[in-house]
């Protein structure tokens, strides 16, 4: 064992409460110079205190109701009498699938599940609210949207909120475009009552602000980020509709950021798992556009893909040698060399 | 280096606790409520933000502190209670997502690529160190697993660490001592990281 093998974790703790003498604190200081590991982990505890400070949820209360449904399931109380609280944390067993909530199940897709019924129900009540012009009827529409996560007001904002069908089918079918340069089926999208506050853009929520009491706290315009995770959250639900519409949004209104940049090399993927390969290909272009570097990869093999699904044989060729060129240890290479060398790429000279 | 703490003032207290183990539901409710953002930081420092098991992790957690509560001895706070039970729960999908991810292909589901392509530059560095340390703790025993991410995520001291873990401090001085040695061999690998390292000493 070396020297820099024996950590020094008893001069961490020390400094962690401020309890080095000086002594101390010059010999820790000296193992941080010549211990990578040790450097590292004075770095990585303040990575992840500033992980840990970050802010609230707004999703904890939906979390929270889902935990109090299935926990009666999950443990019974049988614990009730033990004395050694870490040992039987230790050994509580996680739930059965299907147990966190009883009625929809679990995690994500059940949080869609139950909004998605709630949802139902206000977009029933919003439409008869529209047709009577009643206000009553579409406070009931944001008093139900303001249960679907939290005892307080304002409503969390679901992980996957709907919103109106036909102006999410719009929404999907259309380019993804910049701010600067709308859409021609986004602008001609009828405005419909929105389902809700989460997914509402600003041009189509004065219907319901309108019928909310004076006073009332309207929910903000979401940043990129949150636009991001909730098209991620709706992508990893299983609803690509709703994805795609949200990843357009995003890029529609915040063109210029990172997360508009990722958007469009992940509607390529979907893209191109429903077979749309020449509107993939457009978007991992997009993505490579960009000066964005972190997606790269994968981006230039699944537009090499996208290719290959086409049957684009010289761009398919062109976009693998981009790829072999720019990421020689690419995990796609195998795939990328055979098909650079197969007969219908290469062809034989005769 | 001053150790992050959990603001005092947002703990539950332990009359609140004792009334949530005698069954009184709004208690329970309100106890839960009062962890929860603590639970959920905790799941996404272990698993990443974006990994799409975050929200399972947290309801299990909350699960299992509720079916842990009638033991708890109120000799920590709940909420740091709460954050180990946490930090196993998400370590056990983590491994489990591992398993999974070794049978996927390299095509698969980008999310945690996705996560590093909107992380901020200037925390790059962060997000890096951060990445590899959730790598890591997938591959580790558990035993050492578990104290390294006490140790490193938490911040936890050793004799923290001895008390949840229900072991000898010397021990959880080895299995530290051993987690950190495939900690070191990751650092190796990663030559650009080990370059960032130089700059953190101070």
């Amino acid at each position: 064992v070396s020297v820099v093998e024996l950590h020094p974790e008893d001069l961490f703790d020390k400094d962690a409460r401020g309890e080095l003498t000086d002594a101390e604190r010059a010999r820790f200081e000296a193992h941080l110079e010549r211990c990578d590991v040790c450097r590292f982990e004075r770095a990585v505890r303040r990575d992840f205190a500033a992980e840990l400070a970050g802010e609230d949820d707004a999703a904890c209360a939906a979390l929270v109701t889902g935990a109090l449904a299935g926990a009666g399931r999950a443990t019974g109380g049988a614990e009730a009498d033990s004395p050694h609280p870490a040992e039987d944390a230790a050994r509580t067993r996680p739930p059965r699938e299907g147990t966190v909530a009883p009625l929809l199940g679990s995690g994500t897709r059940a949080r869609s599940r139950r909004t998605g019924l709630l949802a139902l129900a206000a977009l029933l009540a919003g439409g008869l609210a529209a047709a009577a012009g009643g206000a009553p009827a579409m406070r009931f529409v944001a008093s139900t949207w303001r249960a679907l996560g939290a005892d307080e007001a304002p409503a969390p904002a679901p992980s996957v909120a709907p919103r109106s069908e036909h102006r999410l089918r719009s929404l999907a079918r259309a380019p993804l475009a910049p701010a600067s340069a709308p859409s021609a089926a986004a602008e001609a999208s009828p405005v419909v009552p929105e389902t809700g506050p989460a997914v509402r853009a600003p041009e189509s929520r004065s219907a319901l602000d309108r019928s909310l009491p004076a006073g009332s706290s309207r929910p903000k315009e979401p940043s990129p980020a949150e636009r991001f995770a909730r098209a991620n959250a709706a992508r990893r639900s299983g609803d690509h509709g709703l994805a795609l519409a949200e990843y357009r949004e995003l890029v529609r209104r915040y063109p210029e950021t990172r997360e508009a940049a990722a958007a469009h090399a992940i509607v390529g993927r979907l893209l191109l798992d429903r077979g749309d390969t020449r509107d993939a290909e457009a978007e991992f272009g997009r993505y490579l556009e960009s000066d964005r570097r972190e997606l790269r990869e994968q981006a230039l093999a699944q537009r090499a893909l996208a290719f290959e699904r086409e049957g684009n044989g010289p761009a398919e060729k062109q976009a693998w040698r981009a790829l072999l060129e720019a990421y020689p240890d690419t995990a796609y290479g195998n795939h990328a060399r055979q098909r650079l060398g197969a007969p219908t790429l290469v062809p034989a000279k005769p | 280096m001053p150790r992050e703490r959990v603001d005092a003032a947002a703990v539950p207290s332990l009359a609140l606790v004792r009334a949530a183990v005698a069954g009184d539901a709004a208690a329970t409710a309100r106890l839960l409520r009062g962890v929860a953002p603590r639970v959920v930081r905790v799941a996404r420092a272990v698993l990443g933000a974006a990994h799409p098991d975050v929200d399972d992790v947290v309801q299990q957690s909350l699960i299992r502190l509720i079916g842990a509560l009638p033991g708890f001895r109120g000799d920590c706070d709940i909420t740091a209670y709460a954050s180990t039970i946490a930090v196993r729960t998400a370590l056990l999908a983590r491994r489990r997502a591992h398993v999974a991810r070794a049978r996927h292909d390299p095509e698969g589901e980008p999310d945690q690529l996705i996560a590093e392509a909107v992380a901020p530059d200037d925390h790059l560095e962060a997000q890096n160190r951060m990445r590899l340390l959730r790598e890591l703790l997938a591959e580790l025993p558990e035993e050492q697993a578990e104290a390294l991410a006490l140790r490193m995520v938490l911040g936890l001291s050793l004799e923290e660490i001895a008390r949840a873990a229900g072991a000898p401090q010397n021990t959880i001085r080895s299995r530290l001592r051993l987690a950190k040695e495939g900690l070191r061999k990751r650092i190796e690998q990663n030559p650009s990281l080990a370059a960032t390292l130089a700059e953190v000493v101070s």
